[in-house]
């Protein structure tokens, strides 16, 4: 039972950090980012190569945090420089810019780092294991699930305790009153991308002792967080934490169980949620 | 009004055409002709009714494996029951995925679209006792009435009449009232719902039709290339392809996705021949539609005709 | 019998009672007038009627049917059409085609996939003669005047045929001098097919010259009911005039 709750909360974690983005742009700026899978992989690649300058356990430690702030960067100069360019002319616009740059990343993963898939389990082995409840496993894992769970706390903080937070929040609820209260409306969405953009590029950097990269892992993140998305209801934190440990326990039995149906399993709690409730565990109403 | 007759005709006459130019330009055109129907199928739901499916590959995909298991599992080679059987079980699928999706719009029923097409995607990709995984079916040996295709000429006349009966039909249902009715709810869902239309059905029905043109499609591209697998016919780029195709050609424009699809199909080889990275490219293309031309090559094309 | 009755038919919206407590009975081919400050509960009425809202407690009878639990497209083919304040229209269809939508459904061949609408001659002359009838121009919707798009959205509900009208604001932006000879055709339409109406209406003018009856609505209650008579009535210009 323990490493299969482990590996899930791993999984939940991850699905958590890709999801929270997802979900916090889409609540602010009303767009779902198709290009977050391509983000998280972009993490990883990021995170593996400053990892190549030294073998420093600091380094590799402090690794998904600079991958993070160059990702949410990338994802920032992105949201101003070509995704505002379509703001008002509807979600079908919005929605095929960021799908078009899944194909622009896909070749810059491409030209940067090649057509292999690449991993570094390095800091695992440096950091040794730890035991629980008789079973022995990386002291990574712990880690990783922590600091995840720190994070969602820091997030939790940020959104609802601070000033930004604050106007974060309010402009989701309406931006023409937002902006008539002086708040400059273009920042926070630049500020908003930036925060999901991070989370899917600390994700990513997170997990390259675990699972590294492949090209296709992008899209495959991209659905699986659609999925968690839609299953917590669209624009709910809560409902991301919430469906992230549901489908990252699920998958994780589900691997150990029935190897040949898990993502299967997957998509059919998503399709019951949909037709028990519509809108999503903790969704509200829908538009 | 002009009368664009002697254009479709014309347009006929070249594409009878094609084959004596060369089999590789037949294939090409072949593939044209295929995702010119899938684009047009999309188009029911983006263009007529307001729904963007991100998630058609699941149809397309859905038609392609009823013809590759129908020839793995029961040897069954007649095109002429491979593909009403493709069509039967792209209509089932339609009405009980329709059921799930159609209650959402907007961004909720992309996302549905995209999670079924997943679903659908996965099963291929992990029962490969049945589906053959990874490596898919090769379909190979298919006979018509009896007579057995050979070549990909034959073939090609195939997908040509196929194509222009698909026209025909798809003009015809989105002229007629349930088209216009589709177009009303596009517009205005609570306008229609006061003029005593039932908008779920109707949002099932423009489903229903786009699902079953995609899946007719998907079966003769399984039957057209002779071979299928899950990432060609059910992966979410295979659904993406048909929405860039639409959008690229102009979704306001019957015609519209057709010339996208031409176009793309025709680009995607040209560019994947000459330079390594197609998907940069590809991925170039769609943000600049969508910056520059956002109403596609035959929304821009007939605003100029208005224009003059 | 009476064409249509509500009983006790409440509404709120949190601590707002848009709708409290009212029951009225519409008769056959009846013209009534709803008057009252904004706010008062005009529209939420005429949404529980339509269907657009469902009513906290309450029932709706229409030709004795109770129809409370009904969805709005099945009240529409039992005969009650509406308007909206704010015009809905189809935008990128043309006028002609916004009329024929409504005509297609009523005569329930929305659903007609097999024959192109160029085929549907009937259809198209009656929404012709609509549109001429309310010199509503055939053009695109998109580029149809305010003007132009609130009469279209009258034509819509009444080209339904419907045996219930309910006119949520019909002349409102419409201008002072075309408003009269707008309203009058409404009401040659109206009476010509015998239908009941009740409509929402800010200008006192046509509601003394056309309705049978007004109900006066404030605070979501029905403060008083009478011909036109009842506008002159002291409690009722108060309110009116707080406006």
């Amino acid at each position: 039972m323990i490493p299969q709750i482990i590996n899930g909360l791993i999984f939940a974690s991850i699905l958590f950090l890709v999801a929270t983005g997802l979900t916090i742009i889409f609540g602010i700026l009303r767009v779902v980012n198709f290009s977050h899978g391509s983000f998280y992989l972009l993490g990883v690649y990021i995170a593996y190569s400053i990892t190549r300058l030294s073998h420093d356990p600091v380094l590799y430690l402090a690794s998904p945090f600079i991958a993070g702030t160059i990702v949410g960067g990338v994802g920032m100069a992105f949201e101003r420089g070509l995704l505002s360019r379509v703001y008002g002319r509807g979600e079908l616009f919005e929605l095929l810019m960021t799908y078009g740059m899944i194909f622009v990343f896909i070749d810059v993963f491409r030209i940067g780092w090649g057509t292999m898939p690449i991993s570094d389990p390095t800091i695992t082995f440096m950091l040794g294991t730890v035991s629980i409840a008789g079973y022995t496993m990386p002291l990574y894992n712990i880690y990783l699930i922590s600091i995840a769970a720190v994070l969602a706390v820091v997030l939790w903080f940020l959104l609802f305790k601070t000033n930004v937070g604050m106007v974060i929040r309010a402009t989701s609820f309406d931006r023409e009153v937002t902006s008539s209260f002086g708040v400059n409306v273009n920042r926070v969405y630049a500020l908003t991308f930036f925060l999901g953009c991070f989370l899917a590029g600390f994700g990513g950097g997170l997990m390259l002792p675990i699972t590294g990269a492949w090209i296709g892992l992008d899209i495959d993140m991209l659905i699986i967080g659609l999925v968690v998305v839609v299953v917590g209801g669209l624009g709910s934190i809560k409902g991301a934490l919430a469906a992230s440990l549901l489908i990252g326990l699920v998958r994780s039995f589900g691997i150990s169980m029935f190897p040949a149906v898990e993502l299967a399993i997957v998509y059919v709690i998503m399709i019951a949620v949909l037709i028990v409730k519509p809108s999503g565990l903790f969704g509200g109403v829908e538009h | 009004m002009r009368d664009y007759r002697i254009v479709y005709l014309a347009a006929a006459v070249l594409l009878f055409l094609v084959p004596f130019t060369g089999e590789y330009a037949t294939y090409l055109t072949g593939l044209a002709l295929l995702f010119g129907v899938a684009a047009l199928a999309l188009n029911v739901l983006l263009g007529y009714t307001g729904l963007l499916s991100f998630g058609n590959a699941l149809f397309f995909g859905c038609g392609a494996y009823t013809v590759g298991l129908l020839i793995k599992h029961f040897d069954i080679t007649a095109i002429e029951i491979l593909f009403p059987a493709s069509i039967a079980a792209s209509f089932v699928v339609a009405v009980l995925v329709g059921f799930i999706c159609v209650r959402h719009t907007r961004i909720y029923f992309t996302m549905l679209t995209i999670a079924l097409a997943s679903l659908f995607y996965a099963l291929a990709h992990k029962l490969r006792p049945i589906t053959g995984g990874d490596d898919g079916i090769r379909v190979y040996e298919t006979y018509i009435f009896g007579h057995e295709i050979t070549s990909i000429i034959e073939f090609y006349y195939v997908v040509l009449i196929f194509f222009i009966a698909s026209i025909l039909i798809l003009r015809i249902i989105l002229k007629s009232p349930f088209g216009l009715t589709l177009q009303a709810i596009r517009d205005s869902e609570l306008r229609a719902r006061f003029a005593g239309i039932s908008i779920m059905k109707y949002r099932l029905g423009a489903f229903i039709v786009s699902g079953v043109f995609t899946g007719m499609s998907g079966a003769l591209y399984a039957l057209f290339l002779g071979q299928i697998s899950p990432d060609d016919v059910l992966g979410l780029t295979r659904s993406g392809e048909f929405v860039a195709m639409t959008i690229l050609g102009g979704f306001t424009s019957f015609v519209g996705p057709i010339v996208g699809a031409f176009v793309f199909t025709y680009l995607k080889a040209f560019v994947s021949s000459v330079a390594l990275y197609w998907y940069m490219v590809a991925g170039i293309i769609i943000v600049g539609i969508v910056l520059f031309v956002p109403m596609g090559i035959m929304g821009e094309v007939e605003r100029r005709i208005r224009g003059f | 019998m009476e064409l249509l009755k509500t009983e006790r038919l409440k509404k709120y919206f949190g601590e707002v009672h848009a709708v409290d407590n009212v029951s009225l009975e519409i008769g056959q081919s009846e013209f009534i007038s709803i008057v009252g400050p904004n706010g008062s509960g005009k529209t939420t009425l005429v949404n529980l009627i339509s269907g657009a809202l469902m009513p906290d407690t309450g029932v709706i009878y229409f030709e004795g049917k109770d129809i409370t639990k009904l969805p709005a497209h099945k009240r529409v083919k039992l005969g009650i059409g509406r308007s909206f304040q704010i015009p809905m229209v189809y935008e990128f269809l043309s006028s002609l085609d916004n009329v024929l939508v409504s005509i297609l459904s009523r005569d329930r061949y929305s659903s007609v996939f097999y024959r192109t609408v160029d085929r549907f001659g009937e259809a198209r002359k009656e929404a012709f003669e609509l549109l001429e009838r309310f010199s509503i121009p055939l053009r695109l919707v998109a580029e149809l005047p305010h003007g132009h798009r609130k009469l279209l959205d009258v034509a819509m509900a009444l080209a339904l045929q419907p045996k219930l009208v309910l006119l949520d604001e019909p002349t409102s932006g419409i201008s002072l001098e075309e408003r009269d000879q707008v309203m009058g055709t409404i009401a040659d339409v109206l009476k010509e097919k015998k239908v009941a109406a009740v409509i929402v209406e800010h200008d006192m003018d046509i509601v003394a010259e056309y309705s049978d009856r007004i109900l006066v609505m404030h605070e979501g209650k029905i403060l008083k009911e009478g011909g036109k008579e009842i506008l002159e009535d002291e409690e009722v210009r108060k309110v009116l005039i707080g406006e």
